[in-house]
């Protein structure tokens, strides 16, 4: 029995930028704004997705995954708002990866779709690790949480290119250090584009869901040419 | 966290590339994880050991090598062993460096017999 030695030098997170890749490629063939929410539980992702839907009711398209490990609670929030949704169970995975998104978005009407949301798994960590093919990671993050978050968590402030600052109707009630807050960001991913909104009273959900609105018609410019010549 | 998605990958790409050569059993493998992967070694140890159950991998030995941390730093050039994710160069204090390394999750190798 030879012994043989075998280097394989391969990434852990090659299958899932495949599968990636080609969510990417499908979602910008058909024009669709792909948006991956990502934050702790009880940071208000749902909350702040229906008020975003009320708000864009009308407007535009769109249709949601949603992330859980168990129950299809969310997906019963969601289809309330008369939008497509599909429900993913994890199973106890901490995390969404790019093929459980290639196997949900068939379920979705995405020849119709402007604008698709995915709703993470709970979780500040791990769905930071894994791209599923969307343009925009959105990181929610609720003042009630802390204002040391980011430099605790980091990756996902790193990942991001907006962040929802949640909850701000609560500032008064906590400790939440602003100014320490928008240092650690500047320095972490200056980059990163911030609007405090509150989901429970509207505040500060014009200025994100407009900056929304640029993103999906910038998506449909870009794609225009070459539908055009189809 | 998510060290079992990870050693299952693992165990698919090793499973995949044996049976191509026609190895019977893995006897060794060997991973690298970056030390700002949030992987810690001992769940992937476990992970990897119910990822391999009834494969060809299953009692391999799994040797996990760590990298750590590099970043570059892009106002002076120094290549420091950053502290945290600001990326603070120690010696011009400018935040935001370019990470080297630390990052990496890999199977590096492994060995088997026919």
């Amino acid at each position: 029995m030879p012994d043989i030695k075998v280097i394989l030098a391969q990434d852990l997170r090659q299958a899932n930028r495949e599968y990636a890749t080609e969510n990417r490629e499908k979602f910008s063939c058909l024009g669709i704004t792909v948006v991956n929410l990502i934050s702790s539980p009880g940071a208000g992702k749902t909350s702040l997705l229906e008020a975003t839907l009320a708000h864009l009711s009308g407007s535009m398209a769109i249709g949601v995954i949603e992330g859980d490990i168990a129950t299809t609670r969310d997906a019963a929030r969601i289809a309330r708002y008369n939008v497509p949704v599909v429900q993913i169970n994890t199973q106890g995975a901490c995390h969404l990866d790019a093929r459980l998104i290639s196997q949900a978005m068939v379920e979705l009407p995405l020849e119709k779709l402007d604008l698709l949301f995915i709703e993470n798994v709970g979780n500040l960590v791990c769905p930071a690790e894994f791209d599923l093919g969307e343009d925009i990671k959105v990181c929610i993050l609720s003042v009630a949480e802390g204002s040391d978050k980011p430099l605790k968590y980091p990756l996902v402030f790193r990942e991001a290119q907006v962040l929802l600052l949640n909850k701000i109707d609560l500032l008064p009630y906590t400790d939440f250090d602003m100014e320490a807050f928008r240092q650690d960001i500047s320095n972490l991913n200056p980059e990163l584009t911030i609007f405090p909104v509150s989901a429970r009273t509207g505040e500060g959900l014009g200025e994100w869901c407009t900056w929304l609105k640029q993103q999906v018609s910038s998506k449909k410019r870009s794609v225009a040419p070459f539908a055009a010549t189809v | 966290m998510h060290e079992l998605s990870l050693a299952q990958e693992a165990v698919r790409l090793i499973v995949e590339d044996a049976t191509r050569r026609g190895i019977k059993q893995v006897t060794l493998v060997k991973i690298l994880v970056g030390e700002w992967t949030a992987v810690l070694p001992e769940a992937f140890q476990l992970a990897f050991e119910c990822a391999s159950r009834g494969t060809l991998a299953e009692g391999a030995r799994l040797e996990i090598e760590e990298a750590p941390a590099r970043a570059l730093c892009s106002t002076c050039g120094l290549e420091f062993h950053p502290e945290e994710w600001i990326l603070l160069c120690p010696s011009c204090s400018t935040p935001g460096a370019r990470l080297l390394s630390g990052r990496e999750m890999q199977v590096v190798s492994y060995e088997g017999s026919c």
